[in-house]
């Protein structure tokens, strides 16, 4: 049988050379100093009328990099996203099921129930996007004039046999705009 | 979660190991291990472990601790794993554990919850083994271990990144009629290279035969590589 420590040097070996092929995806999310943030994202953020913590983040990915301010007010979390010149890019508000217009629920349940035998809405978050000053007026003042508004779903359902998690985009209506497979991280560190 | 939070932890963690034992023997070792798994598509996964123990000191806390640097024993664990829900696994699977010229056996059964909050990952594992030894009666184990993840920076763990993992075992046992209770304590600090690559070092604290008997300690310094071809 093969000694325990010839057995151990070829196991990293082979290891060694998985590591080298597995580095090619690359995204990444940090904490943000409040010094290292646009002067024009932090002013829109202490425009708004609710002052809670806020905390930063850098996020880098293949697609884009951006800069998101993250913060809880009344119970409902708050995400708002910028680009790195500090311009908005769109505000995410995680939201319940019943805060959902009845109008647009059919219309969200029509397209789940047609395309999905099971299905369980696990997130919701409603997303607002626009001119700066406009989205700004829309926080504070709840007038929705000049905004999109889109519903971002996360959804639990089966595919070939297996769970998985899909994220659904609706328009203000109702109406379907996109799906994407949400990619589970990685849990064998947790598991095993 | 922030660095000062994981030290208090650690600390925290450190004061109970010391408090818990003052009179009795102990071992230190290193843990080392190499954990690969590999999905196979519909929810299967096949995962191999390789984990080699070796003492460096042992003692009693009332004397001076005596070198004892050997090689103790090496296991090789095979695991296959079904998702059985979006955060449920249920797995199977057979150690071979060689100590010498002595082989041991163990059949293992576990069942894994792993959900993730925003700021952090809680694993839950109940397991069952029976393990198999020449000469020595059968031993049969129900565990269960408490396993968070919380990300050093930002909130979730990304490549590049460091992360704490912090785990609590308590593993009952039941060998010839005897009942047994040994508890883990396990504080690491880890890296991501990449989302398929992950090393993860620290204390690794076990505490067993306490019942009834002098308590039994072995600390473990713990290196484990994860690998996901």
């Amino acid at each position: 049988m093969m000694n325990p420590k010839n057995l151990t040097t070829f196991v990293i070996i082979f290891l060694s050379l998985n590591v080298i092929q597995a580095q090619t995806k690359f995204e990444k999310e940090y904490r943000l100093k409040n010094s290292s943030v646009p002067a024009n994202a932090q002013a829109f953020i202490d425009s708004l009328h609710f002052q809670e913590k806020v905390k930063w983040y850098f996020e880098e990915n293949n697609t884009g990099n951006s800069i998101e301010a993250k913060f809880k007010t009344h119970k409902t979390k708050y995400s708002i996203e910028f680009d790195v010149d500090g311009k908005l890019q769109d505000v995410e508000i995680e939201i319940k099921w019943p805060d959902v217009s009845k109008s647009v629920q059919d219309q969200i349940i029509t397209f789940l129930d047609a395309n999905y035998g099971f299905f369980k809405i696990e997130k919701i978050q409603v997303q607002h996007s626009g001119a700066s000053d406009s989205v700004l007026h829309f926080l504070n003042d709840k007038k929705t004039q000049d905004i999109t508004t889109r519903y971002e779903l996360i959804v639990k359902t089966r595919l070939i046999r297996k769970v998985v998690l899909f994220e659904i985009v609706f328009d203000e209506k109702g109406q379907h705009l996109s799906t994407a497979q949400i990619q589970f991280k990685n849990i064998d560190n947790l598991e095993y | 979660m922030s660095t000062k939070i994981f030290l208090g932890l650690i600390i925290f963690c450190a004061s109970f190991i010391q408090n818990s034992d003052a009179q009795n023997d102990y071992r230190v070792g290193l843990l080392p291990a190499i954990n690969v798994n590999k999905p196979l598509g519909r929810g299967w996964a096949v995962n191999f472990k390789y984990e080699l123990r070796q003492f460096a000191l042992q003692g009693d806390y009332s004397t001076s601790p005596v070198s004892t640097f050997k090689y103790d024993l090496s296991d090789f664990i095979f695991i296959a794993s079904k998702k059985v829900g979006l955060n449920n696994s249920l797995s199977g699977g057979y150690l071979f554990r060689l100590r010498g010229t002595t082989v041991v056996h163990r059949t293992i059964q576990q069942f894994t919850i792993v959900n993730s909050y925003n700021a952090f990952r809680l694993a839950h594992r109940i397991s069952t083994d029976q393990t198999f030894e020449p000469r020595e009666p059968a031993e049969f184990r129900l565990r269960y271990r408490l396993t968070a993840e919380l990300p050093l920076n930002g909130e979730s763990v990304d490549p590049g990144e460091w992360y704490a993992k912090i785990s609590n075992e308590y593993l009952n046992s039941m060998q010839d009629g005897i009942y047994d209770l040994e508890i883990r304590l396990i504080p690491l600090l880890g890296y991501q290279f990449t989302d398929n690559n992950k090393l993860e070092f620290g204390p690794d604290y076990r505490i067993s035969s306490f019942l009834e008997n002098a308590p039994r300690s072995v600390y473990w310094l713990s290196v484990n590589w994860f690998v996901k071809l």
